[in-house]
């Protein structure tokens, strides 16, 4: 080999490789682009189509409703199905849709089903038919899909009825236009109601309060450039009897006027907070919790807040409290959430705080795992009204937004651990120790939930022995496929803008907890409530969806009580998040 | 639309201001849901029905905080909601709401109240277990759950047709143990750590 033919490979192999190298980044880079926008555009397509049938529905149109279906609809494994009643109690009636039997299906069959669904309904006040996933999709222009279908109307017997079903459908594109060509029920249900199970009597009650917007966010220091939607957050409820006359009272948390109301014991309420000593006006104060800190007997009351100092109050036993915040040590601003617990099981109750981003200045990092939180706080109770941050002592610093904090003996040890619900991403369970510190023990048991958190409660929920653990979160699909499309392609946007090195850990951290079933991680960030059940050696399973305890929506607080006292407890949870000027959404 | 249309705005914050949204509204208009426990099907695993428009719980405001406790001292638990004032520009959708239960008293239950001694004195962490006709249940006392909210301190046990709890346990924050027996339905019992229990009913509604 001559010496110029030796340098001509020092120079051509390195470009070659480059080049390769290049080209291949950019086939798959081309590859990913490609999938995400055949994911989106195959979303898009579905939810118009969906949008059409609830159309029908909401016009009881049979033929607007048939209509979404292909002519030559045809399902072997299909049939008439009827709505057969289940249970009938406490003035409530639920019927599941059972199949009669599995015949071949087509498109006239599908008529006559929906027909016969219609021609039990005098009117409809609202349907709604909502993606849930896209499962498959085999190529270009034909997709498998989840669906939620919601109905709500009255029936022709004057009974107001809800109808909730799950279906699985097969889509394909003909000249441009989606058509249902296959479908099959997962699972149906009609309920039917007097709608008398509780009455609404708030206004009877006394109850005038209203919700204002924390003003802080809009003053010039504080207006949140970055996240301005936090506004929307506040703000909580909490009660308890804290004049000890047994009636429990009601304290409301909010961004401008928070209100303690006192129960008179007639069924009706009064508005005390200046007569009981708390400011006509506090600013921020979205959360508050009654507790006995100084074991006097008379409750205390903690108030957490968003946009300025936390504060304290004693109660004085003869229902008014005295401002005792001085001194007394009570952690950081941004605070969303709190719960008082004995973590150390000295006899005095400590508190844990969650806390939220500095929205000045931050964005959730990512959509969907976002680590960039203040850092909750763990304010150990040294008596005489006087916290001490034992937070990084004890290992609970939780980076996530986090909107809900549950303490609870998950491993019946006597310790009191720590759930956390976090906003855009993950949750976290602290295992207490026993000896002033906790352990993270998300990953081990099941419990990280992918989501967007926004409270946790603990219970008994199956009456095994062991607490459960319920999670609100949001369920929607459409939101996903519509707009994020793949996660690929939302880390290859963040390289184009250069915001990737500061997402890299998360998408490290992401990987380390869900491996191979990452490129579905997308999935799981939008299935809604989760309720973990708790095997009672140390692991946590979701069966939200089995239970049908994720219903389509965007939840907030919830809790688990048994509201009919028939021995098993069930589950509230609080739906939605901004009504616009419209009532259009998505 | 382009798949990536909305990430540069995540990014940039865009998205998360009124503009961006403009007057429609974002999963709002959504009702609440109550879940009823069916127990466990034939399959074996649990399974729910969402009975909150059928009982009248439906509430379609949008919720934040909530919280449960029998504010009529009638054997059930009750519902307070916080709502939000969202960006609709209607007043009334930022009033509060109460809802009365009027199914539970209609069945047995047991309320439990707590004092700590040697424990924190409200008894935060006690876990109570009940045994009813076979059937088991517990409680817990908490001081701040579900999202930025606190329910009742008063445990509530529904004990459906059954007329006594055969055996109470309570355990406190101390690791004192203590054990009732023969607890009968409709009363409020209150346990002073160490110190026994005194059975007594729900304070009585006043005459207005």
């Amino acid at each position: 080999m001559t010496r110029k033919r030796k340098r001509m490979v020092f120079i051509y192999v390195p470009l070659i490789t480059i080049g390769v190298i290049f080209l291949a980044g950019k086939l798959y880079v081309d590859r990913v682009e490609a999938n995400a926008q055949l994911l989106a555009d195959t979303g898009q397509s579905a939810i118009k189509l969906l949008g059409e049938y609830k159309s029908g529905v909401e016009n009881l149109s049979v033929d607007e409703i048939v209509a979404c279906y292909d002519d030559n609809y045809s399902s072997e494994a299909e049939g008439f199905w009827s709505e057969e009643l289940e249970s009938e109690r406490d003035g409530v009636r639920v019927y599941q849709w059972r199949l009669d039997g599995i015949k071949p299906f087509h498109k006239a069959d599908v008529r006559e089903q929906v027909s016969r669904y219609l021609g039990r309904v005098r009117s409809i006040e609202e349907g709604k038919f909502k993606l849930d996933s896209v499962e498959q999709i085999p190529r270009s222009g034909q997709a498998v899909i989840r669906s939620i279908l919601w109905v709500r109307g009255v029936g022709l017997d004057g009974v107001p009825f809800e109808s909730h079903a799950l279906f699985r459908q097969w889509l394909h594109a003909a000249e441009g236009e989606w058509k249902i060509e296959k479908q099959a029920l997962i699972h149906g249900e009609t309920v039917t109601g007097d709608r008398a199970g509780f009455t609404n009597i708030t206004e009877k009650a006394g109850i005038t309060f209203e919700s204002h917007q924390n003003p802080t966010w809009n003053t010039p220091e504080w207006l949140p450039k970055k996240f301005g939607i936090i506004k929307y957050g506040q703000g909580g409820v909490s009660t308890a009897d804290y004049d000890n006359d047994g009636w429990y009272d009601i304290f409301f948390g909010d961004g401008s006027h928070p209100r303690l109301y006192r129960n008179n014991g007639d069924n009706t309420f009064t508005d005390v907070t200046v007569k009981a000593g708390l400011p006509a006006e506090m600013i921020g104060i979205a959360v508050g919790v009654f507790a006995d800190f100084n074991n006097d007997g008379n409750k205390d009351l903690f108030l957490g807040c968003s946009t300025g100092p936390n504060r304290l109050y004693r109660g004085n036993g003869d229902g008014t409290f005295t401002d005792v915040t001085e001194g007394a040590g009570l952690g950081g601003y941004l605070v969303t959430v709190a719960a008082a617990g004995d973590y150390d099981n000295d006899g005095k109750l400590d508190v844990y705080l969650g806390r939220y981003l500095d929205p000045r200045t931050k964005l959730p990092t990512t959509l969907f795992y976002t680590r960039n939180g203040e850092g909750n706080t763990l304010l150990h109770n040294d008596g005489n009204f006087h916290f001490s941050d034992v937070t990084a002592k004890a290992g609970v610093r939780e980076g996530g937004l986090t909107l809900g904090v549950a303490w609870g003996d998950y491993d019946n040890d006597g310790y009191q651990d720590i759930y956390v619900a976090n906003d855009f991403g993950r949750n976290a369970l602290f295992h207490n120790n026993g000896d002033g510190t906790f352990s993270d023990v998300s990953k081990r048991t099941g419990t990280m939930d992918y989501g967007y958190g926004m409270s946790a409660t603990f219970g008994d929920i199956d009456n095994d022995g062991n607490l459960d653990i319920y999670v609100s979160n949001v369920h929607s699909g459409q939101r996903w496929y519509g707009q994020a499309a793949t996660l690929y392609q939302y880390m290859l946007t963040s390289t184009r803008q250069g915001t990737i090195l500061e997402d890299l850990p998360l998408y490290k951290e992401i990987y380390a907890s869900v491996g191979a079933d990452y490129s579905s991680y997308g999935d799981r960030v939008v299935k809604g409530n989760s309720l973990l059940m708790n095997d009672g050696a140390g692991h946590f399973t979701d069966v939200s969806e089995s239970a049908r305890a994720n219903p389509f929506g965007w939840y907030w607080g919830s809790t688990m009580f048994d509201y009919d006292n028939d021995g098993r407890q069930d589950i509230y949870a609080v739906n939605g998040w901004i009504s616009g000027k419209k009532k259009d959404d998505l | 639309m382009s798949a990536v249309a909305h990430i540069k705005e995540y990014k940039t914050g865009t998205f998360y201001t009124d503009e961006f949204r403009g007057d429609i509204s974002w999963n709002g208009y959504e009702h609440n849901v109550l879940l009823r426990n069916d127990g466990r099907g034939p399959g074996g695993s649990l399974r729910f029905t969402d009975v909150g428009m059928a009982a009248g719980a439906d509430d379609e405001k949008d919720g934040r905080g909530m919280a449960i406790a029998d504010f009529d001292n009638d054997g059930d638990l009750d519902i307070a909601i916080n709502n939000n004032p969202g960006d609709s520009g209607k007043e009334e959708r930022a009033r509060a709401t109460l809802l009365r239960n009027n199914v539970g008293e209609r069945r047995n239950w047991l309320a439990v109240e707590l004092r700590g001694t040697k424990s924190n004195r409200d008894g935060v962490g006690a876990v109570v277990r009940i045994e009813a006709g076979g059937e088991k249940q517990m409680r817990f006392v908490t001081a701040g759950s579900g999202y930025a909210s606190q329910n009742s301190a008063r445990l509530y046990f529904g004990l459906n047709d059954k007329t006594q709890a055969d055996v109470m346990t309570v355990r406190w924050p101390s690791g004192l143990v203590e054990k009732f027996e023969g607890v009968k339905a409709r009363q409020l019992l209150r346990v002073t750590e160490g110190k026994g229990i005194e059975v007594t009913t729900l304070p009585a509604m006043a005459r207005r």
